[in-house]
């Protein structure tokens, strides 16, 4: 009996030890790191405060779609209808009426002025591991789903991707949209990137029953023609 | 003379092991080619001091006492309830931790770093109160010391002290130094040679 309780009690101690220990290991962990996380959150919680300037933008009939005014060029999907908003918190949506997927950009301010792309590069290698360990950045992310529409969001993967030697935050939620009685699935894949004094958030939303891989191409082709440079800007 | 050549040279591989581990623990290096190398080189030079014509104190435990040693299978089957019986218990505590204090540990340790206090508590504490685990359990398996303490008045043959069985647990943490002894040394590994312990039927 006297061993069982020895067993016991070390079972417990044991635990206790390790939960108070998390917090000084966390800790030594993040004062060796920059604290960047504050940025993402900031910079995403802008988002939503953003205020739109009057943007110069262009759908030719390749159905590349051209902002000036923040410097982007991105290759819609075929029949999708254009929504630019007329409110000075509007942002830009394509849609498809039938199929219900959205492909939206929000441009909101970042304290990160003046970023390069080497910079950008590392900033979101970083947050990418930041994302993986910090369980409160994500928080932040959930709440912009939240605010644009969706409920319940769930994360389900992160990972950096390359499209023209930029890198993205890919990140992979699903969440639920209401319509009338229904609480219907959805699947959302956002791309986060930093140009100039901006923070670039690109979402691609489909519904779930929709066929994922077909989906997922048409992820590709726009993200594979998106280019943020400084030559996409209005001729004189 | 050859036996302090053999040191030499285990020392010499023990030393190349322990960087190669290192470099891949600690220092996170994705070089994994260089890595796997360097232990293997490091084993290779390890190799004749364990060889098996040089008796180590647990084998000639057995041929004096005349006892039948575990076999293989068993201990590799033990090993794995164990192991997993470690990891259930690791993964809840990783999400309890992840729920509590939104921090994913073992995406900022290293998670091999992260077991290690696992497995030496699991092992030490119930080899130390039961003189087995619970993997040992279904095949009657259970560990007594070779060597006797004059101090603690033990004999060898009774059970082995706190300090044996922590050390056991401990050499355990080089597993692939452990699995190394298992493939020559059979059915003793490093860990039972080093704290001079030995399992066997109850």
């Amino acid at each position: 009996m006297k061993k069982i309780y020895t067993l016991i009690g070390s079972i417990v101690c044991f635990f206790a030890l390790i939960f108070i220990s998390v917090k000084f290991l966390i800790k030594e962990v993040k004062s060796t790191k920059p604290n960047n996380n504050l940025e993402i959150v900031n910079s995403i919680n802008r988002l939503n405060d953003s205020q739109q300037r009057i943007q110069y933008s262009l759908l030719n009939k390749d159905n590349l779609y051209e902002n000036y005014s923040y410097n982007y060029a991105i290759k819609i999907p075929e029949g999708y209808k254009t929504n630019k908003g007329i409110g000075k918190y509007s942002t830009i949506q394509f849609y498809n009426e039938e199929l219900g997927c959205i492909v939206a950009i929000n441009v909101g301010e970042s304290n990160l002025e003046g970023i390069t792309l080497v910079e950008n590069n590392s900033i979101i290698r970083e947050f990418a591991e930041e994302y993986e360990t910090d369980l409160s950045l994500n928080q932040t992310i959930e709440n912009a789903i939240i605010d644009r529409g969706y409920n319940s969001p769930k994360f389900l993967k992160s990972n950096i991707v390359n499209y023209n030697n930029r890198l993205f935050l890919n990140l992979t939620h699903e969440a639920f949209r209401r319509k009338n009685k229904n609480n219907n699935p959805v699947v959302m894949s956002s791309f986060i990137t930093y140009y100039k004094g901006y923070i670039y958030f690109i979402q691609f939303v489909s519904y779930k029953f929709i066929s994922q891989k077909k989906w997922e191409n048409e992820i590709e082709k726009s993200m594979s023609n998106l280019f943020i440079n400084k030559f996409i800007s209005k001729k004189d | 003379m050859k036996g302090y050549k053999n040191l030499l040279f285990g020392i010499t591989g023990l030393l190349f092991i322990t960087v190669s581990l290192k470099s891949l623990l600690i220092d996170k290096s994705d070089e994994y080619m260089k890595i796997i190398g360097c232990v293997l080189f490091g084993l290779f030079l390890m190799y004749p001091i364990f060889k098996k014509n040089d008796q180590t104190g647990v084998e000639k435990f057995i041929e004096s006492k005349n006892i039948i040693g575990v076999i293989w299978w068993k201990r590799l089957i033990t090993f794995l309830i164990d192991f997993f019986i470690i990891l259930f218990f690791y993964s809840i505590t990783m999400i309890l931790i992840s729920k509590f204090f939104e921090t994913r540990l073992d995406k900022l340790y290293n998670p091999l770093i992260l077991i290690s206090p696992f497995a030496v508590f699991y092992y030490t504490i119930q080899e130390y109160l039961f003189q087995t685990t619970l993997g040992k359990l279904p095949f009657k398996l259970k560990v007594i010391s070779i060597k006797s303490n004059p101090l603690l008045k033990k004999e060898a043959g009774s059970n082995p002290t706190f300090f044996q069985i922590l050390i056991r647990s401990l050499t355990r943490l080089v597993f692939v130094v452990d699995i190394f002894f298992f493939l020559f040394k059979r059915p003793i590994g490093l860990h039972d040679i080093i704290s001079k312990t030995i399992v066997i039927h109850k």
